[in-house]
């Protein structure tokens, strides 16, 4: 399924920029998020829970950085498995100066797979939109700490 | 990988004591099946839906592959098994022979204790409390119609 | 010319003229039952080997994807695993599956476990042996395989384009492609007063869903490097067709065992691929292996029925409402692997113009595989995708020309004074009155007062509507129509087998070829028997189930199609004459008459009008058995009798692809009567008739009782029972949770009536029935229509499955399917 969105931020483009691309400040804002490590600047794997299912689901997703163009453009490839669930996410974003702030534009093309992806389908649209606006709001706050910060 | 524990079970099954030591991840359903083998009790599904798994535990009628075998731990369960007192059917095997309310004959143990428990409760069920109570039972052969008969039969 | 009659009181004959009350006709009690009430029935996973290992398979989560490793390392370090089995050792140690199809099908490389590829979801990968079923799933988990998406493809009509490819080998998705056409369509179309063109009908993938899963319990013995293999194989004369030169070995070595099936319906035919993987299991760990079949695994990888597609179907039709044929282009969707495909190609012309009498027909068959489950023939095997069509014609052809579908019908239908009947393409419809059944169908369901009801629902707010379905269950397979798909192939005719014996304690021992899951054939098989040899059924024993070991099957044994009261129960009449007959040679021998002076009554052999000289049946099991000394030389008995029952049939003309392809014609007319809530699409069936020919009925319970269940299963076929992908060809519907069958609250007020039409061509004047052809799908798809539609306006009902919120649909935006219907009127 796709997904794609828009969102304002009140922080020059630069800043944005430097959170989205620190694997590390990224963590943070991914959702259950469990501990994370980093390969190179182009590599890094999440270990991740997502509210589905009994307890959860557990994922390890890497992640690769498929393409850049600073400070406006960053492609990345995410890929993960778990327990029934095998995981596709490719995803981009642009970024644009915009009165004073940054406007950023996201789009997401996101495959799941396995028993889970069967069972889930209903939930998954709403599963995926609670994840998008937790990653955003999350983003939000690590951008405000990097301005001020 | 976590090591999964054992434990022993006591169970009481159709009148007779059994204990075991179980997987505490093991269903009650494959317990009765393979380690007690009494394989009257059959499995159709593998999301607690079809019914074919159907026991009474503690007169409750309950989807054995819904349960822990370690759940059972001391209770009294009742299968298809322990409905013919030595080989003579009792009044409810004999009505669904006589309406033909089994074809393949593999929902059928469950059919049975579905509807045994239904007549302990309520002796002259309507067609529609019959229906009801065998709501949980799936059956790909009949249609439910002889099903129906046969327990209408035996609760006039 | 035959007789019909309603009902049937009747006596039977069986043997000699002679009139004479018999057990055939009567609901005799079911042997089957005393075992399965109790829990008592074997069931292939009820048996159990001493230190046999539990198989768990991995399964593909992609629809199509490069296999780019599998390693079974992690695995074979959990404590407990007895082994594994991987794509390449199966690469290695057998052959491909035969294919039935020619090129570019033929080239197809079918394997017990994916090889290179996989090609839909639950595709098995891997197979992982344990000690328990738990730990199986655990290491099944362990294994790891890396894959390399591939683009996939989930319609018929976009694999035509050849864009995905699955199967290198094949270079192409088409599995099977050919042009049917006989009488003269062109001149129809010339001479027609309307032509009606239908743009696209779509017949939903579904399946029985039998409650029991597939599975088997294997063994192999080293030392005659046999298997016996305990199992739910519903056709395995034909699965050890497939295995035995995959596993590069005889057919011999292949034991197939069965005792109780819950349940087939089609779906346990195809299931040789892994029931192979099961035996290079057994035989590389050399132990017991055990396989059940998930629920899911059954709905993913198992099987289900044709999907198909009607393009373009045209339809010429005179001014008073006579239909002239039509042409259709049509494209099946087999899902991943063919298999048993592509005789669904053919299958079909069974019943080229459906119950009526069209002369002048065109169809442009293509098969083509998807990234989906493959599919097998499901209950109604390719019979029920076409009759719906012919079905789906003559409604909107009514309904769009303002004729009443009842009268059409009736206009339409084979007349009852022309059977036997021989369609445009060879077949003989053998009997049958299908205006008569339809009679019944509408008097059952109180058709008189239609209007009144019409208004009485409206009142509430309700739409009404009435539709008929009316079916074949073509029966008894003629294998020569293969031929027609593939010149090469070497299968024609059918046959069935049956041994009858009587032992050295004078018990009568019958054991069949088939293989039942819950069709009575040991009850009705008694019956058969206890008429010819003068004794009850409960003197019968007929062994239960099914063993290759018996040595009394043949290549086309099994039970499915339609057949069992034709072909098994004539493989048990030829037998158990024959016995009688050497019976007979043997009292007369000791009494010093001659074989007919002698008759069998009461379960004895004894001079006719001399009842004192009578020897009981045990008397003469012990004389030939055991006390055989004097008995005269040439006198050449052996009180075990074997027979093969051949069906009379012709190889069929490939040129015109002409000939008659199945024995029997038993019709099912169904009356479907339901109301629409046009605010939500809801709709519930408020009456509901079925009325079923079969010729003879040796059984009346049981075919009663297969009615039944066909017209559930249809029903819920019709509403809510549909295999949906999503666009990454994950299966929506993969379990119970989501895959709604009818249970007992969903089961509208059923009504049931009979005729029976006696058969010219079988031994019992009996008709096989079961599949009940889709019916009940055909009825309720008339039914919504003619709620809905109005002439030139309302929606059409172009699909076999109608869920509520498909209703819903077809009332808010009725133009979006009025636009598929057009009519020239000239």
């Amino acid at each position: 399924m796709k997904v794609s969105g828009e969102r304002q931020f009140e922080a020059p483009r630069a800043t944005v920029w430097e959170v989205l691309n620190d694997p590390a400040q990224m963590a943070k804002t991914m959702p259950g998020v469990e501990s994370f490590d980093i390969q190179d600047d182009r590599h890094w794997r999440a270990h991740v829970k997502i509210p589905l299912g009994l307890g959860g689901l557990r994922m390890s997703i890497d992640f690769e950085k498929m393409e850049e163009r600073e400070p406006e453009f960053a492609k990345l490839h995410a890929k993960g498995n778990g327990v029934g669930a095998v995981l596709n996410m490719d995803t981009s974003f642009n970024l644009v100066e915009a009165e004073g702030g940054t406007n950023m534009k996201w789009e997401a093309e996101v495959h799941l797979l396995g028993p889970v992806a069967s069972m889930g389908q209903r939930v998954l649209q709403p599963i995926v939109n609670q994840q998008v606006s937790q990653v955003l709001g999350a983003l939000d706050k690590q951008v405000q700490e990097a301005k001020t910060g | 990988m976590e090591t999964v524990s054992r434990k022993t079970i006591t169970v009481d099954v159709n009148g007779e004591q059994y204990e075991r030591e179980v997987d505490v991840r093991r269903l009650l359903i494959h317990f009765i099946r393979d380690d007690l083998d009494l394989t009257g009790s059959h499995i159709g599904c593998d999301t607690g839906n079809c019914g074919a798994c159907s026991v009474l535990v503690d007169g409750v009628l309950v989807k054995s592959c819904m349960m822990l075998a370690v759940q059972a731990e001391g209770a009294k369960i009742e299968t298809v098994e322990g409905l013919a007192a030595e080989g003579e059917l009792n009044d409810l095997q004999q009505a669904f022979s006589d309406h033909h309310a089994l074809q393949c004959g593999y929902c059928t143990p469950g059919m049975l204790m579905s509807a045994t428990a239904l007549l302990r409760e309520n002796k002259t069920p309507s067609e529609d409390e019959i229906r009801k109570s065998i709501q949980g039972n799936i059956c790909r052969c009949t249609g439910y119609v002889n099903i129906v008969e046969a327990i209408q039969a035996v609760s006039r | 010319m035959t007789e019909t009659t309603v009902t049937p009181e009747r006596a039977l004959v069986v043997e000699e003229g002679d009139v004479k009350p018999g057990f055939i006709g009567q609901s005799v009690p079911r042997k089957e039952d005393k075992r399965l009430v109790q829990g008592e029935g074997v069931f292939f996973d009820d048996v159990k080997r001493h230190e046999m290992g539990y198989v768990h398979f991995v399964r593909s989560p992609y629809a199509h994807a490069r296999i780019k490793s599998v390693d079974v390392s992690k695995a074979h370090e959990l404590d407990g695993v007895y082994g594994t089995l991987t794509g390449d050792e199966v690469a290695i140690l057998t052959d491909p599956f035969f294919e039935l199809s020619t090129a570019p099908g033929a080239n197809i490389k079918d394997y017990a476990l994916a090889v290179g590829r996989v090609r839909h979801v639950g595709d098995p990968v891997a197979a992982v042996v344990a000690r328990t079923r738990e730990l199986a799933r655990d290491a099944a988990e362990l294994v790891e395989v890396e894959y390399e998406p591939l683009p996939h493809v989930l319609d018929g009509e976009e694999s035509l384009k050849d864009e995905v490819v699955l199967h290198e080998e094949a270079g192409s998705n088409t599995v099977w492609s050919g042009v049917f056409d006989w009488g003269d369509f062109d001149a129809a179309l010339a001479d027609a007063d309307h032509v009606v063109r239908i743009e696209r009908l779509h017949f939903d993938r579904f399946s029985s869903t039998p409650l029991e899963c597939s599975g088997c319990l294997v063994e192999y013995n080293r030392g005659t490097a046999q298997w016996t293999i305990h199992g739910n194989h519903q056709m395995p004369g034909v699965g050890a067709i497939w295995m035995a030169p995959a596993l590069r070995v005889g057919i011999d070595k292949l034991r197939f065992v069965s005792q109780d099936i819950g349940g087939g319906f089609g779906n346990k035919i195809t299931l040789h691929p892994q029931y192979t993987a099961c035996c290079l299991l057994a035989r590389k760990l050399n132990r017991p292996v055990q396989w059940t079949e998930w629920r899911t695994d059954q709905h993913t990888a198992n099987t289900h029925g044709n999907e198909r597609t009607f393009l373009d179907v045209t339809v010429p039709v005179k001014a008073d409402g006579t239909m002239l044929g039509f042409s259709v282009r049509a494209i099946d969707d087999c899902g991943a692997f063919p298999r048993y495909e592509p005789l669904g190609c053919i299958i079909w012309a069974q019943v080229t113009p459906g119950c009526y009498r069209w002369r002048n027909i065109r169809v442009d068959f293509t098969q083509v595989c998807t990234n989906k489950s493959p599919v097998a023939p499901n209950r109604g095997y390719s019979r029920m995708q076409h009759l719906w069509l012919t079905e789906r014609i003559v409604d909107i052809v009514a309904g769009e020309l303002g004729l009443d579908p009842i009268e059409v019908r009736k206009k339409n239908y084979v007349k009852h004074e022309e059977f036997p009947y021989e369609t445009p393409n060879g077949c003989i419809y053998d009997s049958g009155d299908y205006a008569r059944c339809l009679d019944i169908a509408l008097d059952l369901i109180g058709y008189d007062s239609l209007e009144e009801k019409r208004r009485d629902a409206e009142s509430r707010g309700k739409l009404l509507g009435i539709g008929i379905g009316s079916t074949l269950d073509s029966g008894t397979n003629n294998f020569g129509q293969s031929m027609i798909l593939n010149p090469e192939l070497q299968f024609s005719g059918n046959n069935e087998v049956a041994t009858v014996k009587l032992d050295i304690f004078g018990e009568v021992v019958v054991t069949l070829g088939t293989v039942p899951q819950g069709q009575g054939h040991e009850t009705t098989a008694s019956q058969v028997v206890a008429d010819i040899l003068g004794c009850t059924p409960d003197q019968v024993n007929v062994r239960a189930g099914h063993d290759t070991y018996w040595n009394s099957t043949a290549g086309f044994s099994g039970t499915y199609a339609s057949q069992f009261a034709v072909t098994g129960l004539g493989a048990v009449k030829g037998a158990t004459e024959k016995l009688a007959g050497e019976m007979k040679q043997l009292a007369a021998a000791v009494f010093g008459c001659s074989p007919d002076d002698i008759e069998l009554v009461e379960s004895q052999a004894r001079i006719k009008g001399n009842p004192e000289a009578a020897l009981p049946f045990m008397a003469l099991g012990a004389i030939l058995n055991a006390n055989n000394a004097g008995l005269p030389p040439e006198l050449d008995v052996t009180l075990n009798v074997r027979h093969v029952y051949r069906p009379p049939f012709e190889k069929p003309d490939l040129e015109r692809k002409y000939g008659n392809l199945t024995l029997t014609y038993a019709t099912q007319i169904h009356a479907c009567a339901l109301e629409i809530d046009p605010e939500t699409g809801v709709y519930e069936i408020v009456d509901y008739a079925a009325v079923d020919d079969c010729g003879n009925r040796i059984h009346p319970q049981i075919v009663e009782g297969q009615v039944h269940g066909a017209t559930a299963q249809a029903l819920g076929a019709a509403t809510h029972e549909i295999f949906t992908y999503d666009e990454e060809g994950n299966l929506l519907t993969p379990n119970f949770y989501d895959y709604h069958v009818p249970h007992a609250l969903d089961m509208p007020p059923l009504k049931t009536g009979f005729i029976e039409s006696e058969s010219p061509f079988t031994p019992l004047g009996a008709k096989g029935m079961g599949e009940g052809g889709g019916a009940g799908i055909h009825a309720v798809c008339a039914a919504l229509q003619n709620a809905l539609g109005r002439r030139g306006e309302g929606p059409i009902v172009w699909r076999s499955c109608n869920p509520y919120e498909g209703v819903w649909d077809l009332v808010q935006k009725p133009e979006q399917t009025r636009k598929l219907v057009s009519v020239e009127s000239r």
